[in-house]
Order: structure tokens, then sequence, then C-alpha cells
């Protein structure tokens, strides 16, 4: 069962704002007119979590960085009482939780290993909870202590290895969500889960190193006093971390002074509310990844703008463009008025925590052959769409239009009368993208650079081989160089398949540098270095410029002799990291520099606004534009070969989308045909999302 | 090896392809060999490209501070929270940092934001600087680049400026914003139905690119 | 105390690098030196630029020790799947073996691995994707109003108009699909492009100045 606390660690930021919104939309009571006020106390209430709601919680608990009051330094201690006094109230509640649900005789022996003397207290059920009554009991006079808990989430190992292993695909967060859900009613009755009892023994395990963070240091107190900076905290970055439901109108709370005592959810909601905004939130690893995505949400206060989008998505990347995505729509219970914010937060946490698990929103779960039955059909579907896909690849299939030569074309290349669009629109491609490379001299210098790694030479491949066959047919002389470590052999290939085709020899007419670490730094410094290209041994014999038998390189030392620059990217932001440092690094001779972008499909359009500005000297993307290179030259190379496939395969997506559309429009009350299909589909998905886990 | 390398490639490759009958015992062993030939090929090549040279070449002298730099990173590996050593590794990623952040920096500046403000700020939409609006081409890149500008500033005013105004002007600026920012809304629809769409074709691609493997490979056994 | 001190190195490196090779960027454009004033800054700059890519190139070498620790730890524990692991790092060992062995990544060896076994299987996972899309593609797609109208039928125009077949469907087709790649969509992404480099440019001062450090425990 440890599986969810994993999936939900493993989420990313965004994907983890989705899943809060789902579990709070859940929550909406639409049929409750009237709002139930939070009365139980709160560890009542995180007792009522779901198991996902809870590593949420904890997660959240985890991340946050909870502000200091510097004039105070609370001395580390050893003392269990004290360490629990110190826990703000949610952590409270959750360690309350797992006291309560361990059962004893299954974790004793475990515990009893070697875990240090306080994890042997906090074994001895007793006192913690005499820790906790205390602290209850000392919670109802005024003063109470906020401790720092400086937690950063533990280095995701695992992670780098599950990326990997798992293919990127889409992942529907409702079915997880759903299946989480499904699966909390047994939960609760089950024994502690593993996760649950993690957290506290890991606490234990290291106190030096929790009492360090406890100790409030100068740095964090600079950061509290960054928040004259705060035009800055509106980067796209930084919202990410914020939308958070906890904390949810709380910077009115804080004005209004709440006290802690007005209830146990207003403390809960209090000590965290008297935090200032994160501002110093430090994006992890994961959040800097999708830094190109993140940015495509906007902030937060334009979805407080809009009344109707209360019902759409209001966090994540995906804010306010509900209508995209087949979210549910429940309502959720608008404010009337500027009513009090905190009371809202309140309530909202209320319906969250008090909120029933609904297995309703599955099916009856199927039975084993219901589920053998629905994914059988659904590999044969798999299995139909790529047979479909792959029967135009079959050799003996393809269409021979001279028997004698074997020339062949595409099928869907329209032939005849038909043919004019294509063929004008080809030729417009090639000679407004690459005519660059028809003004070139012979012996001119190409830099090609194979931005790709095995992962996408499918689509590459095809289009390098005609790019690099368009510079040999200039007679250019061709210099290679990657910035992936896989590039260096794809390089390799490509260029000996060019010499062998088109003649020439390695070493005279083109040479390949090999891999270049350092990615953006990687281009600034090709950009900039005196001796950028002459200092490195070229990948195949490890020779430099300077070597005899290099002679005929002689005259190139950087990328001032370099007439042509192209990149060849399977992705956007490399393709920019060239535009943009070429842009700061004007050739030294003061000379023209022509750069070309060779991109997959998905990047061009990213790239198209450089290619209109003319940062861009020409810029063709994906099989199709490698296709028109090949039919410049009246070839049928592995991008034609494709061709009929990529119809095939986009009129079948084609038709899935309208048949989706529709079943879409279908009444929703009338259960069977959408919902079920979907519901099946979903249940498979998540049915395979688990056995991934496991 | 003419033989058994594709027989090798075409048998691992299927083994990739059994998931979509569901997750499976060759599935999963496919994973993680690709997981330990790509850790390993990638370890091969920095270590020959990158790291071998400075050794050999006498480079080493001008490149000892990264070297020293990299040492320290090795405290990361298994960082003990808040000890010395991985303070000291930190050195090492603030220095990565600080070079990235100020290459994004000059990049966005120079490369990126003001280049395409004055692309943006160069297209005329006054129509008689459009030598033919007479007649439909001139008339349709006058329209078009009225909708260029159009959808750029509603763009980004949609993604940057959405934060609340208060005051007197604020109101006013709102009702501005919210104009172009509704523009700019559709646009980014519009975008983003394109964009699906061109990854679709790329997606698909790779997939043609392994069936074509697959279904040339009898061919190539054979005659070859 | 030490930790405190290393904190504040780590502060001041990030902060004096990144202000040195920001500094050479803005010198290099301009037109005069200075009296050598700016040959210096940019002897500076290329040189923590340089290092900075060998850095990021043994940081690649981390995660790998990451995978290769995970692993370790998993057969050790004899946790279920410890045979993967077992698979996965015989296969690294083995890679490594083949590659150091028989001389580089150019070798007869490394070729081999790469063309029969990496490539193909890289590859292919992400082939699997394509089927995936397809699945989506029938799951996700919800006409609801307008917005999702124009999103749907602006994805069809293109997905059709890229391939020749959209030309027996309409011969205008390609002739629709380059005119919303060109304008609506250069529009939509300049306006994004505009957004990201604003907000790469606040992320980045915020790490120049200090106010961010990712770079801190």
């Amino acid at each position: 069962m440890d599986d969810i606390a994993k999936q939900v660690a493993h989420l990313s930021p965004a994907k983890l704002a989705l899943l809060e919104l789902r579990l709070k939309r859940k929550a909406a009571p639409s049929d409750t007119p009237e709002v139930i006020l939070p009365t139980g106390d709160i560890t009542e209430q995180v007792a009522r979590l779901s198991p996902a709601k809870l590593a949420l919680l904890e997660l959240r608990l985890k991340g946050k960085t909870v502000p200091i009051d510097t004039s105070e330094r609370i001395p580390p201690t050893d003392d269990i009482t004290e360490q629990v006094a110190r826990l703000s109230p949610a952590k409270l509640a959750l360690l309350e939780l797992r006291l309560k649900r361990k059962t004893v005789p299954v974790d004793a022996p475990e515990r009893e290993s070697p875990t240090g003397a306080i994890a042997e207290q906090v074994a001895r059920l007793s006192p913690a909870k005499l820790a906790l009554l205390e602290l209850r009991l000392r919670q109802q006079s005024a003063d109470t202590l906020d401790i720092p808990v400086e937690e950063s989430l533990p280095a995701d190992i695992a992670g780098v290895e599950v990326e990997t292993e798992i293919p990127d695909r889409p992942i529907d967060l409702s079915i997880l969500t759903d299946l989480v859900d499904a699966e909390s009613e047994s939960e609760v009755k089950e024994e502690t889960p593993a996760w649950l009892s993690d957290l506290p023994l890991t606490r234990e395990d290291a106190p030096p190193a929790q009492v360090e963070a406890v100790e409030p240091t100068e740095t964090e107190t600079a950061e509290t006093g960054m928040e004259e900076l705060d035009w800055l905290s509106g980067t796209v970055f930084e919202e990410i971390e914020t939308p958070d439901w906890l904390l949810d109108g709380l910077g009115v709370s804080d004005q209004e002074g709440a006290t802690p005592s007005s209830s146990d959810v207003a403390g809960f909601v209090e000590t965290d509310a008297s935090s200032p905004p994160p501002a110093t939130a430090q994006p992890t690893p994961a959040e800097n990844k999708s830094g190109w995505l993140a940015t495509l949400r906007p902030t937060d206060e334009a979805l407080v703008e809009d009344s109707e989008s209360k019902t759409a998505e209001a966090t994540g990347m995906l804010a306010g463009l509900s209508s995209l995505l087949p979210a549910e729509k429940s309502p959720v219970p608008s404010p009337e008025g500027k009513k009090d914010d905190l009371f809202e937060a309140a309530q909202e946490f209320y319906n969250i925590a008090t909120q029933a698990p609904q297995p309703a929103v599955l099916p009856v779960p199927l039975t084993r052959r219901e589920k053998m039955v629905g994914n059988a059909v659904k590999a044969v579907l798999y299995l139909l769409f790529i047979a479909l896909v792959a029967l135009p690849l079959v050799p003996g299939l393809q269409k021979v239009v001279d028997a004698e030569t074997d020339r062949r074309v595409p099928w869907t290349e329209p032939a005849g009368d038909s043919s004019d669009v294509l063929d004008s629109q080809r030729r417009q491609l090639i000679s407004e993208q690459l005519g660059i490379i028809d003004l070139q001299l012979p012996e001119s210098v190409a830099l090609v650079s194979f931005d790709y790694s095995a992962a996408t030479q499918g689509e590459m491949q095809p289009l390098a081989e005609a790019v690099l066959g368009r510079l040999k047919g200039q007679r250019m002389r061709i210099i290679s160089i990657s910035l992936e470590p896989e590039g260096a052999a794809i390089a390799q290939k490509t260029l000996d398949d060019i010499l062998t085709k088109r003649g020439g020899q390695y070493g005279l007419d083109a040479v390949n540098l090999g891999y270049l670490p350092g990615q953006v730094a990687a281009v600034r410094e090709l950009a900039t270095a005196p001796n950028a290209l002459s200092a490195i041994a070229d990948f195949k014999d490890g020779l430099k410029f300077d070597d005899p038998a290099r002679a005929a390189w002689n005259d190139v030392q950087n990328l001032g002799q370099v007439d042509v620059i192209v990149t060849i990217a399977d992705n956007p932001a490399t393709a920019r990291w060239w535009i943009e440092q070429l842009e700061m690094a004007p050739p030294p001779d003061g000379g023209e520099r022509f750069l070309l972008a060779a991109t997959s499909a998905n990047a061009a359009p990213l790239l198209q606004p450089y290619r209109d500005s003319n940062q861009l000297n020409g810029l063709i993307s994906g099989v199709n534009g490698a296709a028109a290179i090949e039919a410049g030259r009246n070839y049928f190379g592995p991008a034609r070969k494709m061709l009929d496939s990529q119809s095939v395969a986009h009129l079948i997506i084609v038709i899935l989308i309208a048949i989706g559309t529709m079943v879409g429009w279908m009444p929703p009350d009338k259960p069977p045909a959408s919902s079920t299909a979907e519901q099946e589909n979903g249940q498979n998905v998540a049915t395979m999302n688990k056995e991934k886990e496991s | 090896m003419e033989i058994v390398g594709p027989l090798v490639a075409a048998i691992l490759t299927l083994m990739v392809f059994s998931y979509i009958l569901g997750d499976n015992v060759l599935f999963k062993l496919a994973a993680h060999i690709f997981v330990g030939v790509a850790v390993g090929y990638a370890i091969v090549v920095i270590w020959y490209q990158v790291f071998a040279p400075k050794f050999t070449t006498g480079d080493f002298i001008g490149t000892a501070p990264a070297l020293f730099l990299c040492f320290l990173l090795v405290f990361k590996i298994r960082p003990v929270q808040n000890s010395l050593t991985s303070a000291l590794g930190n050195v090492s990623l603030a220095f990565v940092l600080g070079v990235g952040a100020a290459l994004a920096i000059g990049g966005a500046l120079l490369g990126t934001l003001l280049p395409q403000i004055l692309a943006t700020a160069n297209i005329s939409l006054n129509p008689n600087h459009y030598q033919n609006t007479q007649n439909e081409a001139g008339l349709v890149e006058w329209l078009n680049n009225i909708i260029i500008v159009l959808g750029t500033v509603g763009t980004f005013f949609y993604f940057t400026f959405a934060v609340r105004a208060n005051g007197v002007l604020g109101g006013l600026r709102e009702g501005f914003v919210r104009f172009w920012a509704g523009m700019g809304r559709l646009m980014v629809i519009f975008t983003l139905g394109a964009l699906f769409a061109n990854t679709v074709s790329s997606r698909v691609a790779l997939l043609v690119s392994r069936l074509q493997f697959l279904a040339e490979l009898p061919g190539k056994l054979l005659g070859g | 105390m030490s930790i405190r001190i290393g904190r504040v190195l780590a502060t001041v490196v990030a902060i004096v690098v990144g202000l040195l090779v920001l500094a050479d960027l803005f010198v290099s454009q301009w037109p005069n030196s200075f009296g050598g004033f700016s040959q210096i800054i940019n002897v500076t700059g290329a040189l923590l630029v340089s290092w900075a890519a060998i850095v990021i190139a043994f940081a690649l070498f981390l995660g790998f020790a990451n995978v290769i620790s995970v692993h370790w730890t998993r057969i050790r524990s004899q946790k279920p799947g410890t045979i993967y692991s077992g698979i996965l790092l015989l296969s690294l060992v083995g890679t490594l073996i083949v590659g150091f062995y028989s001389g580089g990544p150019n070798s007869y060896g490394s070729q081999l691995v790469f063309d029969f076994v990496l490539q193909p299987l890289e590859a292919t996972f992400f082939a699997l994707l394509a089927i995936f899309i397809a699945a989506a593609a029938f799951r996700a797609f919800r006409i609801r109003d307008l917005e999702t109208f124009f999103f749907v039928l602006f994805a069809v125009i293109v997905l059709l108009g890229q391939v020749p077949l959209g030309i027996y469907l309409w011969p205008e087709l390609p002739v629709i699909k380059d005119w919303i790649l060109n304008v609506p969509t250069l529009a939509g992404v300049r306006g994004i492009l505009l957004g990201v480099a604003l907000g790469t440019i606040a992320t980045g001062l915020r790490i120049l100045i200090g106010a961010d450090r990712p770079y801190t425990d």
C-alpha cells in the first residue's frame, strides 16, 4: 500500500496540484445547502483523510519551510516531549494518527531494531501520547511554540530510474485518484501501512541533523529579508509551489488576527499562515525540468478574477484552460461577497476532511475475467493500429512506378495534376528555408550539430541525412559536433553514410568532433573561444586540426571560419541555445554567418518566431521537411518511405478524435456507451499504472 | 554480425513492443537492460570525450580548477544533510548554476526578448505600407500581420499581466488587460491545437521508423 | 559554523561567477576594449564557462552513480525486483567493459552495443508513445464550447495538412495548415516566448542576487 505515498511523492508539482484539485472538487457537497461548521478537532479530521490525501498532506508538511523567529533560539533537545511540542498541529495530528494505527504485534520486532534511544522512546507509545496530551493542554493557553522544521524532500533517486524505465505517456490523474479512493476504504481497517510508519522513524533516526535544521541561521534570516524583492517573485517557476490549498486565503487571516484558539482548524491554518509567502521556495530539480511548460500557466490571481473559472483548473500548468480538459465539473461553493476568508479556508479544509471515500466514481469493480477481456480488446485494438500503420512499410506493398529501375513513390503522394499543390509547396519550402545553402561556395565550411539522441532518431535521421546530403551536394566541407553523448555516434554513422553515398573522404571533406559537454555552456564556449574547433580531437581518429593528416582543415580555428551552422535538434530548447548564444557572439571578423535549424515537427512551431525575426536563416522540420528534400532529388528515401504510414496514422488519429468527440456528446445520464468505454479504458490504464508501480 | 546484430535488435524491439499486451516480464527485462546499457554507454562517451583528453593532452593545468569542482561534487553522491562536505559540494553546484543563470539571462534578453520585440514592433499596420493592398496578396499579408501583432501582444498579456490591481486606475487597467488577455487566450488555444498536432506527428514518426525497421528486416536477413 | 561558512561560500561563488559571466556577455557586445578591461573580462568569462561545461559533464556521472547505488542497494536488501536490478547492473558493467576494453565509443564493440542494443531499445520506448497518443486522442477530446471546438479544429487541420493524404481530402488543406502555423501559431508562440524570456530573466536574476539558492541543501 506504500504505492500511494510513493505515487504521490513522485508526482511533479503540477500534477500534485492537479491531484489536489481533483480531491478538492470531489469534496464539494453539491447537495448540502448548509455548510457545517468545522467543529471536530484536527486529529479527527486528519484521521478521516484518505491515504492519498494523507500522503499529500505529509508531502506538503515535509516540503514546507516554516518561518523562524530569529530572536528566539531553541536549543536542540533529546526530550521527546519537547520534540513533540515543537511539531505543528497538522504534524501532530499525523503523528497521533500513526500512533493510533500502529499495531504492536506486527511491528514490534522491527521497532526494537537499533534505531537509537529516541526511536525507542517513540516506540513506547505512552510517552508520546502523554506529550501530545500535554501539548494539547498547553495549546489552550496562548503560547504556541512555532518551530521551524526544515525538511527538504529526500533526493529522489529512484525517480531517475522510474523516469527512464517507464515511457512518458499521458497519465490520467483522475484514474489514480479514483483508484486511491476506491482502495482507501479497506485501507483504514488494515494495519499500519509501511509508508505511514516510515516518517516518524526516519525523523528519529537522525536527531542531530534534525536539530541543525531547527537551528535558525543567518542565511535564512536573509531570506525573509528578501521580501522587498517581491516583484521578482512573480516568476512562473515560483508559482508552481504556491497554489497551496492549505494556505488558501491565509494572507488575509493573518491581517484579521484570528487567534489559534478560535478552533482547531483555525489554529492549524493560523500557524501556517504566520509564515510569510514562501518567496524563498527553492525550485527542486523536478520543477526546473518543467520550466518551459511551467510558463504556460497564468498566475493564481488571474483565476480569482474570473468568477466562472472557479470550476476550471485552478492550479497546475493547465490552469484556466478548463474546457480543453474533460474534467468533471462539480459545483464548488462560491463565496458570496467578501466573507471571512479564514472561514472559507477552514470550510474548504473541513469539506476535504469530512468527505467520504467515493467508490461510486468507479463502476462496479471489474471481475478478473472482465479485466482480462478488456485488456485483450485493448491489445487487439493497439495491434490493429500498428498493423494498419505498418502495412505501407512492407516493401512488397509499395507503389512501383518504374519496374525496370524499381523506382517507387508513396501511394499517398498525389500524381499528375493534383500534385501541383504539394510540389509547389515543397519547392517553396526548400527555396525559402534552405536557400542559404545554395548560395554557399564549394569548400565553404558547414558546422552541423547533431542535437538528438537515439530516442528520436526515427524522426530526425531522415532529416539529418537529407540536410547533410544537401550540404554535400553543394560540395561544402562538414564539421559535425553533438551536444548529446549519443549524438557523437549518430553523427559518425551519418557522415560515413553520406560520404559513401555521395563520395568524399573522412578527414578531408568531413570530420566529426564528437560530443561537447555543457549544453548551453558548450554553445557559448564554441561561439566565443578562439580555438573552439581546432582544439578538439576528432571522434574517429583522435586527431586535431593541426595534425598533418588534417591539413585540409588548417584554415579553420573557430566559428569565425564557419559559413553555415546547422542544428539538427529534436527539441526547441537546444535550438534556442544556438539561436540565443550565437546572437550574443557575433562572428569575430564581422562577417555574415548563417544559422539553420532542422528540427522535429513538435519543435518547429516553437521556433517559428525566430525564423520570422531572421535569427534563424532557415527552419525545416520533421518527416515532411525531409520528404520535401528527397522529392526535390526524385529520391525515394527514408522519409518518403514513411509518408504513407504517417498518413494512415494521422487519419486514424483524426477518426479517433471524431469518434471520441461524438461519444462525448452523448447525454451523460445514459451511462452505456461513453462512460463505460471511458471507464473501462481508464480502468485498464489504472491497472497498468498499478502494476508498473508494483 | 550482419545477421546476429539485426536479429538481436529486432528481438529487443519486440520485447519493448510487448508492452501493448500489458506489462510483462519481457518488457521489464528490456527496460532494465536499456537503463543499464544507456548509463554504461554514456559513461564511456563522457570519459573518452571529456575527461580522458584533459589528462592526456597536457590540458590538465588549465582545467585543474574544473576538476577540483568535479571532485567537490562527489560529496553530493551520498549527501549528508547539512554536513560540511555537502556544503562543499554545494559550491560546485553554485558555480554551475551561477554560470547557467548568467547565460540564461543573457540569452533570454539579447537572444529572445529584444529581437522578438523588435520583430513585432517592425510590423507595420498601416495599409499604405503594403505595396498592393488592392490585390488579394497584399491585403492578406496586411491582415496576417494584424493577427500576428494582436496575437503576440494578447498572448503576452494572457501569461504575464494577470495580477489584480487596486486603486482608481486598477479598474481601468484591469479592463485593458482583460481585453488583451481574452485575445491571447484564443490565440493560445489555436497554438495548442497546432502544437498538439505537431507532437502527434513527431511521435508517429518514431513509431513508423521502428515498424519500418521490422518490416524491412526479413528482406535484409534473406538478402544480405 | 562551518556549515554556515559553506552556505555563504556557495552563495558568494554563485553570485561572483554569475556576474562575471554576465559581464562577459555584455562586454563582448561593446565596440571598443577600454584599455584591455573588456579583454580581461572576456578571458575570465570564457574560462568560467569552459569549467562549467566540464562540471556539467561530471554531474551526469553523479546521476549514473545514483542509478547504480539504488540498484545495488536493492540487490543487497533482496527487495522484489532484485533480478531486474541485477540485469541492469550486468548490462551496465558489460557495456563499460566493452567500451573500455575495445577502446572508446568509436570502437567496434561500442558501435555494436549502440547499433544493436541501445538504439533499438531507446527508439522503441519512444515509439510506444505514438500508440498511447492515439488512445489518448480517443479519450481526451470532448468538444464543449467554441474554444474546444477551435482547439480540435486546428489540431485536425494541421494533422491532415501535414501528410500528402490531406490533399486528397481537400486541396487547400496544406495551405491552410501553413497559414495556421505561420500566422496564429507564430503569434501565440511569440507571446509565450516573450513570457518565457521574462521569466527566465527574473529567475536568473534571483540566483545572481542570492534571493534564490537552489544549490543549498
